[in-house]
Parts: C-alpha cells; structure tokens; sequence
C-alpha cells in the first residue's frame, strides 16, 4: 500500500497475494519491470515468452499474454511476467 | 507443456529464494544429468498419433522419381514401411510394403504393366491396392476371382511432379488439393524447378526448427568458426553470401489464420542497403526459401522463391529434407547455382547438408546415382574434418535423436521456432480450428489450390541509421512494412500483386528515407 506509485491516469495494478503489496504500472510496462521497480525478483531466462522460467500464477485479473508456449488453457490460471501486460483493473499475483 | 523435471526445478529456484537455483550451481553438471523425455505430441508421427494424424491431412512427397527403377522402391514415411515403383502404364504405385495375404515384402515384388506382383504367391496389386490377380490353379480362376475381391492392398494416392513423388497418406475422403503455391511455385521464365533429397538421421521438428531458425546461420554458417582453417564449403562467406552471416534482426508474424509464419529478416549489406529476406513457413511442414545466395549489391524487390522445401518424416527418429531447388538466371542473378549439386542426397547452397561431404559424395558417383547414406555420423571417415567445419547437418542430428525440449534453455532469438511450435501444437489441439487439416483443404480450395505466398528477397537502398538506434529502428520499419505489404496484396494475384508489391516496396523505401535520420 506505500508503494503505490502514480505513473498511471489508467490505473493498472498489480496486488501480491502473500503480502498484500500493490504497484501500479502502464500498459506498455511488462509485468516483470513492475514488479522489479517493488523489489520482487522473478527469475527470468529467455525475457521473451519462450522458455517459462518466469511462469508464475495468478487469481484474477486480463492479461494480455505474449508468449510463445502456453496453451489458451494454461493462460487462464499462469502467465509469463516477462512479456505479459495487463489490459485493465488489477492483476493479483500468486506471489 | 512444462516437464514435471522443470517443474521441480523450479520449485527449488523459487523456495530458495536468496540461493542459487540447482541448475546454475557452478561444476554442477550433477544436478542436471537426468534427461527428460521428448514431447511426444508434436514430435511422434506413427498411425494414430496427434501429429501423425495431422500430417496425414496433406500432401507429401516420398521420394524422388530417380529413386523409381525396374525394382520397387522401399521407404518408411510417417511410420509407415511403404513400397513406391512405377508401373509398365506410367501409373504410380504408393503401397504398404507387407503383401496383405501373409506379409512378404513387395520391395520384391515383379512390376507388372498395371500394379505389382507379390514374389512369394503372386497376388498382383494395381496402384489402387486392388488385387488383380491371385494365381490359384486350373479350374479354380472362380474362386481366385472371389478371393481377389476379398482383399485390398494398403495404397496410397501419388503422383510425380518435376522429379518427386507426392503421396496422400490420410482418409480417400478427406484429400486436400495438392497446394500448388502461387499457381507456378513462382518459377521465372527460363528457370526450372529441380528436385532433391537429403536425409537426416534425426526426429522431422527438429529440421523444421532449423528452418524457422534464422539466427543460426550468422554463427553455424559463418568462416570465424571454422577451426584452423580447415575451410569445407560450409560457411556463407566461402560461397560468396557474407551477407548470411551478419545477424538478422528478425520479426515473426503469424500469417494466414495461422497456417503459416512469416519470418521476415533485416540485415544491413553495407552502408547504402538493406537486404529484408521473408521466409515463408506453412504447416506443418513446409518451407519457402528466398535468394540464399544474395549478395546485396543490386536493389531488387519482391524476388521469390529459390527453396520448396518439405521436411518428411521417415519415422520418429529420421526424416528426409524433400523439395526443389528453383535454378536459373531469373531468381539466381549471381549465376551461382550448380545444378549438377542438387538431387539425391546433395544440394548446392552449402556443404555439410548430408552425412556424405561432397568429396565423398562424388567420388565414385554422379549426381544421378542413388548413393548409400552413412548412418552413425561418428564413424564417418571424415569426421573430424566435419567437427573441423560442421554443417547444418552435424548441428541438426546431434541435438539427440528427437530433441528434449524439456532441457532447452531458449534465446529471444528462438522465437521462430518456438512460435511455429505453438502453431502445430494449436494446429493438432484444435485450438486454432482454422489450421486443422480440414480447414487448411478447405481455405486451399478458395483459392484453387494455388495460394500466395509471403516469401520474398529484397534489397532496398536505404543508407545506414544515423546512430545505433536510428539504424535498430529503421530495419524494424521496414522489415515490419514488408510484411504488412504482403498482407495488403493478398487481394491480388500474379502480375497484378506482383506490381502492387513492388510499387508499396518503393514507397516504404521513401517512408523511410524520409523519415530516419542517415
């Protein structure tokens, strides 16, 4: 909750679910940047939807995905922060 | 889509938080030497499989008319143990290798006028499967006649064209148009198509993946990485093509509903051009090859293809590169081609293609002569020469029998394979329901089975970025309005799209000139 910042008038947010800890971000901002702008590291490999090292799960939220590997099945419940932005409202990580 | 390996793996990564994840531990090859399986869904192709049935639904060629004698021909494709000849009449055979009465091989069978005879009882076979005759004795032709029409060999609908056989291997009412692209394979006046066949001793995607793997040739095909000079014809550089070796920066675009990619590649010649090369990839195993030969120094829009290139699986763990080398002077403006390199298991672009290096390749054999194919790369003759100079070849069949994707580690740069991947797999899931088989033969046939196609070589004056970033940004534009070009034309067909093409080529040109600074 400190860590909102006001980069955006569009008001994209993303909630981490074990802490409650929020960041707000642009459309054009990837996932991953965000959340390294709170101090969160997920590991990365390829940065480009290719490999999955990124994968991470979520509970809610649109997110428009960008990768090469997941199914349409898996895009409902993972997404790979690394290529991945969200399209509106707020996006809760399983983080 | 993520291995239970992977998985792990990652659950180690992710608890450890602050420590290194298992997989980066420095000398710590221990903790990395399980070896997953292979993903079976995309890469098995036997009878019944997912991708197996999905190849089915299209045309393949087999083989190569040269391979068709006075004996029949033995193949495996698919899986399947396969006997191709040419009968007495012209007809073209594609049978089930085992004589359905009790299994002999048919590679020993008799060509007849109309079909083929079993050796061991005689049952003769028409190209159909239909038993024409079954050689009962004297006074019992009534009851050879009924068990004649009792059976059916397995056969498969072929034809030849241009020095390959093409069979259909999927359900007799289910078969699609043979796709003839761009109604002519876009072959000049005065150029030919000519055939080829080059095995590889390794599973069909990883071949693929080498075609949609644009970066590799800056470092596989490139003399810096040739050791102590031991310089073989594999490298772009040798034959004159440095502009193959500069990395490309490569754009992928899903095209045609997502039964094909483009793959559109800028590549700075020097400081006056720049070369956007567009190979064309269409499912599930097709690839369209621009100018592999160009050397940037003349402008020159929309040239089209130089390689048809189908990538055949002969089961799950070898494969065949099967297509035609389009020769002459209209696509080959450096008159470089060699035709007399290009057939069975040979091809003139660059060595290192086969198991059999042109020197041994040719050395007691002629293009024309079905030569025997080396099967264990490491007990080749010539094989430290190969580790000296290694090929496509040597780099393809040595990612493992059937590459574990499970273990590959993927760059931003392996994101045309990678995508094409996801397309088959959307392609055999059903997930993208306009790639399925079905729905490719019916989108081949609104088009009379002659559909454009996005390849294209073409070298546009375009002076250098005035910085690093200028440059990035101007062959981003322009390799991304290449594309969109050949996604606007697709409304036109022949000489009328041809024009349309070169036409917004030249205005983009403009575009950019105009607005980058040099």
């Amino acid at each position: 909750m400190n860590n909102i910042s006001t980069k955006s008038p569009e008001e994209l947010v993303i909630e981490i679910l074990s802490t409650g800890q929020k960041v707000t971000l642009t459309r054009a901002e990837s996932v991953i940047d965000a959340l390294a702008g709170i101090g969160i590291e997920v590991p990365t490999s390829c940065q480009s939807g290719l490999c999955g090292t990124c994968k991470t799960r979520y509970i809610s939220g649109e997110v428009d995905h960008g990768d090469c590997i997941l199914s349409d099945e898996e895009h409902q419940e993972y997404l790979t922060p690394c290529v991945s932005h969200i399209k509106g409202g707020t996006l809760v990580l399983d983080l | 889509m993520t291995s239970k390996q992977e998985q792990a793996e990652k659950k180690v990564g992710a608890s450890a938080g602050s420590t290194t994840p298992k997989k980066l531990v420095p000398y710590g090859g221990y903790y990395t030497n399980k070896v997953p399986g292979h993903d079976p869904e995309l890469t098995e192709v036997g009878p019944g499989t997912p991708m197996g049935e999905y190849m089915r639904g299209f045309w393949h060629p087999v083989c190569m008319s040269i391979e068709l004698t006075d004996t029949p021909k033995f193949l495996t494709i698919l899986g399947e143990e396969l006997v191709a000849f040419r009968d007495g009449s012209g007809s073209v055979g594609v049978l089930h290798a085992h004589c359905v009465h009790r299994g002999a091989s048919l590679e020993y069978g008799l060509i007849q006028e109309h079909g083929i005879k079993c050796c061991y009882h005689g049952m003769v076979f028409d190209v159909d499967g239909t038993c024409l005759n079954a050689p009962f004795p004297k006074g019992e032709e009534a009851e050879a006649q009924k068990y004649a029409c009792s059976i059916q060999q397995g056969a498969y609908k072929a034809f030849e064209k241009n020095g390959l056989v093409f069979a259909y291997m999927g359900a007799p009412d289910k078969e699609p148009p043979f796709p003839e692209w761009e109604s002519d394979f876009t072959v000049a006046p005065g150029d030919e198509l000519v055939p080829y066949s080059n095995f590889q001793h390794c599973n069909w995607l990883q071949v693929q993946d080498n075609a949609a793997d644009n970066f590799h040739t800056a470092e596989l095909h490139a003399s810096k990485n040739v050791v102590g000079g031991h310089f073989q014809g594999t490298t772009f550089d040798e034959v004159g093509s440095p502009t193959m070796e500069v990395h490309p920066d490569m754009q992928f675009v899903p095209i045609h509903g997502g039964r094909g990619l483009a793959c559109s590649g800028a590549r700075r010649v020097n400081n006056d051009k720049l070369f956007i090369r567009v190979q064309h990839q269409v499912l599930p195993n097709l690839s369209l090859h621009a100018y592999t030969s160009e050397d940037g120094s003349n402008k020159k829009l929309f040239s089209r293809f130089h390689i048809i290139r189908w990538t055949v699986p002969v089961d799950d763990f070898n494969s065949k590169m099967i297509g035609w080398r389009v020769m002459g002077p209209g696509i080959d403006t450096r008159g470089i081609g060699k035709k007399e390199l290009v057939g069975y298991e040979s091809i003139d672009f660059l060595d290192g293609q086969v198991a059999l290096r042109r020197a041994e390749r040719f050395a007691n054999h002629t293009i024309n002569d079905i030569v025997e194919i080396p099967t264990d790369h490491r007990a080749r003759s010539n094989y430290k020469m190969a580790q000296y100079a290694p090929g496509d070849y040597e780099a393809i069949i040595s990612q493992r029998p059937i590459a574990i994707h499970a273990l590959e580690n993927p760059t931003k740069f392996d994101a045309g394979p990678y995508l094409f991947r996801k397309m088959l797999r959307d392609a055999v899931r059903g997930s993208n329901p306009a790639a399925s088989a079905e729905a490719f033969s019916e989108w081949l046939k609104e088009f009379n089975g002659a559909p454009n196609s996005y390849c294209s070589g073409n070298v546009f004056e375009l002076p250098i970025g005035a910085t690093t970033e200028e440059e990035v940004a101007q062959r981003r534009f322009v390799a991304k309005g290449v594309i969109a070009i050949l996604t606007e034309s697709e409304q036109h067909k022949g000489k009328e799209r041809s024009d349309f093409v070169k036409q917004k080529m030249e205005e983009l040109e403009q575009t950019a000139k105009a607005q980058f600074k040099h």
